[in-house]
């Protein structure tokens, strides 16, 4: 019970963190900037992280 | 040479178990004396010249040609050509169109990248688990988009987004939902996510197709087994099927983000030539009018720069973020 | 209550897949089924809904299509391109993908290396330099050739098609070469066969479906262009793609549909009816590879 609990807080969290990249990417782009291209840059290396995250286990 | 007397199956259903023969002639032939081994070399260059000659003619020179560029002013016509070291990167940084350009291009890596991805991978499962009556005729017509040319796709999508007889905003107004109506690409908000829907509509066909033939060749057992212990759907796709294509997403996704980057600058170019004023620019199609078009040949190649080291970075980390042991079925 | 659920919950997962991948099939044959029958309409019918099949068939765009925007001539321009291409990157790449898949020589790492590289660098990053590099050719050669050799020559614009697909050529060639148990090899260099022999007699008919594989992603690479071809062939000499592309830019300012859609169809036709053909092959080929120039 606390193991798939803790699988189902997982899946959440990351879900959440992918969901929140995407719309820092597409809410950063309404605006011409370098400060905001710099945030969409973190929102991709956001996404790369949480793909290595998810990975990480089968390597 | 033992081996001749024993049957050799067909090419073709030999693809595993040949990987582990002996391969590499010289080890074989080279037993024969130095006389064959001369003849080897001759043989060798002689197959392998004139393909690295033109591959080192028309893409490696061009390549260092884009970094060596990158440091001068040159129109590209006139031979007034003049080293200004970091001159042109330092330009960059004071230049809007090209922050814009780069934003266009990583909101359209980035969301491109995942709904083609999911989708593809979320249809091929179904479309494999479930054996839908059909099949070959939805994948036939899924399959369409990525054999017509970037031009025709343009030109489809010019029909489509036409703001008054267009497919979409006509059919928009016969469901009486006239609200909805947009000016889908002279809207300078909208008309990146007008392209970003053309480029799913191209390649969301080849990766499904793509991905259903690697997943069909997982053995039915695998899934009546986990059925058997009571496994959902969706946890049968995260344990059975994501585990073993995982070489082929990986592999896909890593030549995504050059076809993706590529793809949006080809579509930018027929369909909306960077407008409406440069709000759909992307950097290779910045490049190719500032170095084509305005003649600022050096500056282009600045950008091709940015270019080449924005979209290896970014498939060297997905390759990396993605590797894995192989996995056997 | 447990068995109703597991019953139609399956069913209703069911309904909901073939919803979704009819509606998906549907967003794509429609537009492009809308542009076969747009090609028959009469300009005035391009006013109004264009949910309204056309009234007759109005051939006269074909005409025009055809003749006044040349798109006959591209045709064959494109046609003699793509061959020519396919020819040539076959001619360097076969011989090269067996040696590097069966002969161990000095340098095999690097030129693999090198060749594998070359996959992450499309050609439209490169193609400004390119033009460039053809240009100063030109010029060099501006005694011999007055009137300039290497930009506007279909020739050139084949072989600069076929140098630029080498490294994915090579890559899938060599997979399936290696796939090749070596025994058919020996058994004929025991006959007596030269290496040159053994190559194109023993080798290249054995590797028949990945050269089919290479022939048709190549050829959709080639007759699908229009980057490449419209900044080296800038004169009267276009490929089909360019021509169409201007009919487009050209309706943008004249409104002159009919023209534009005959000119997709003249593109789109042939291309649907090889796919329609050789899908199964296509399909296959495709799970080899993954590799997406």
């Amino acid at each position: 019970m606390k193991e798939s609990t803790r699988t189902a807080l997982l899946v959440t969290a990351r879900t959440l963190v992918a969901a929140a990249c995407l719309t820092l990417v597409v809410t950063a782009r309404t605006t011409v900037g370098w400060g905001n291209l710099l945030v969409m840059l973190a929102a991709l290396a956001g996404l790369l992280v949480l793909l290595a995250a998810y990975n990480r286990r089968f390597r | 040479m033992t081996t001749l007397s024993t049957p050799t199956p067909p090419p073709g259903s030999t693809n595993h178990a040949s990987k582990s023969a002996p391969v590499g002639g010289s080890s074989r032939r080279g037993t024969r004396g130095p006389a064959r081994r001369r003849g080897n070399t001759r043989f060798v260059l002689a197959c392998l010249l004139p393909a690295l000659v033109l591959f080192a003619v028309f893409m490696v020179v061009p390549t260092m040609n884009v970094f060596r560029m990158s440091f001068y002013t040159w129109s590209g016509f006139s031979p007034d050509k003049r080293f200004v070291g970091l001159d042109n990167f330092s330009r960059l940084l004071d230049d809007e169109q090209f922050v814009r350009a780069f934003q266009n291009t990583v909101a359209l890596l980035v969301v491109v990248t995942v709904v083609t991805m999911g989708m593809g991978l979320f249809l091929a499962a179904i479309m494999t688990r479930q054996r839908l009556r059909g099949r070959n005729l939805y994948r036939f017509i899924l399959y369409i988009p990525n054999v017509l040319s970037v031009v025709v796709i343009a030109a489809v999508f010019s029909a489509v987004y036409d703001q008054e007889n267009g497919l979409l905003n006509s059919t928009l107004r016969l469901l009486s939902l006239d609200g909805l109506q947009q000016v889908w690409l002279g809207d300078q908000k909208l008309v990146v996510y007008s392209v970003a829907i053309a480029m799913v509509w191209q390649s969301l066909g080849y990766y499904m197709v793509l991905y259903m033939a690697s997943m069909s060749s997982i053995p039915e057992e695998l899934y009546e087994a986990s059925a058997l212990d009571g496994a959902s759907a969706a946890r049968q796709f995260f344990a059975i099927t994501l585990p073993l294509i995982w070489q082929n997403l990986r592999t896909t996704l890593t030549f995504f983000i050059m076809s993706a980057v590529n793809l949006s600058f080809v579509l930018v170019r027929a369909m909306t030539g960077g407008g409406p004023d440069g709000s759909s620019e992307v950097l290779l199609s910045y490049m190719y009018k500032q170095a084509y078009t305005n003649s600022s040949y050096g500056y282009g190649m600045a950008i091709g720069v940015v270019i080449f080291a924005f979209s290896f970075l970014v498939s060297l980390l997905v390759s990396r973020a993605t590797r894995r042991e192989p996995l056997q079925f | 209550m447990t068995t109703i659920k597991s019953s139609s919950r399956p069913r209703r997962g069911r309904a909901l897949t073939y919803a979704l991948v009819i509606a998906l099939a549907l967003a794509i044959a429609v537009p492009v089924a809308w542009v076969l029958l747009a090609s028959l309409k009469q300009k005035s019918e391009f006013f109004g809904s264009p949910w309204t099949l056309p009234k007759g068939l109005h051939s006269a765009n074909y005409v025009h299509a055809f003749v006044d925007a040349h798109m006959g001539q591209y045709f064959l321009t494109s046609v003699f391109v793509t061959v020519l291409g396919l020819v040539l990157v076959l001619a360097v790449s076969v011989p090269a993908a067996y040696v590097i898949a069966r002969y161990e020589f000095r340098g095999r790492r690097v030129v693999e290396t090198a060749l594998l590289a070359g996959l992450f660098v499309n050609v439209n990053y490169i193609v400004v330099p390119i033009f460039l590099m053809l240009v100063d050719w030109d010029r060099a050669l501006i005694d011999v050739f007055p009137g300039g050799f290497f930009i506007d020559n279909p020739s050139v614009l084949s072989l600069v098609y076929a140098a630029t697909s080498i490294p994915f050529t090579i890559y899938l060639l060599t997979a399936y070469f290696r796939s090749i148990p070596v025994e058919y090899e020996e058994a004929a260099a025991i006959d007596g066969a030269s290496r040159f022999r053994i190559m194109t007699q023993v080798m290249l008919p054995m590797a028949r479906p990945a050269v089919t594989t290479v022939i048709l992603f190549n050829f959709l690479a080639y007759w699908n262009d229009f980057i490449i071809a419209l900044t080296l062939l800038p004169g009267e000499g276009k490929t089909l793609q360019v021509g169409l592309l201007n009919l487009f830019t050209a309706q943008k300012a004249a409104a002159d549909y009919g023209r534009l859609y005959a000119g997709m169809v003249i593109v789109i036709v042939p291309v649907l009816i090889l796919y329609a053909v050789i899908q199964r092959r296509l399909i296959e080929g495709m799970a080899s590879g993954g590799v997406k120039g």
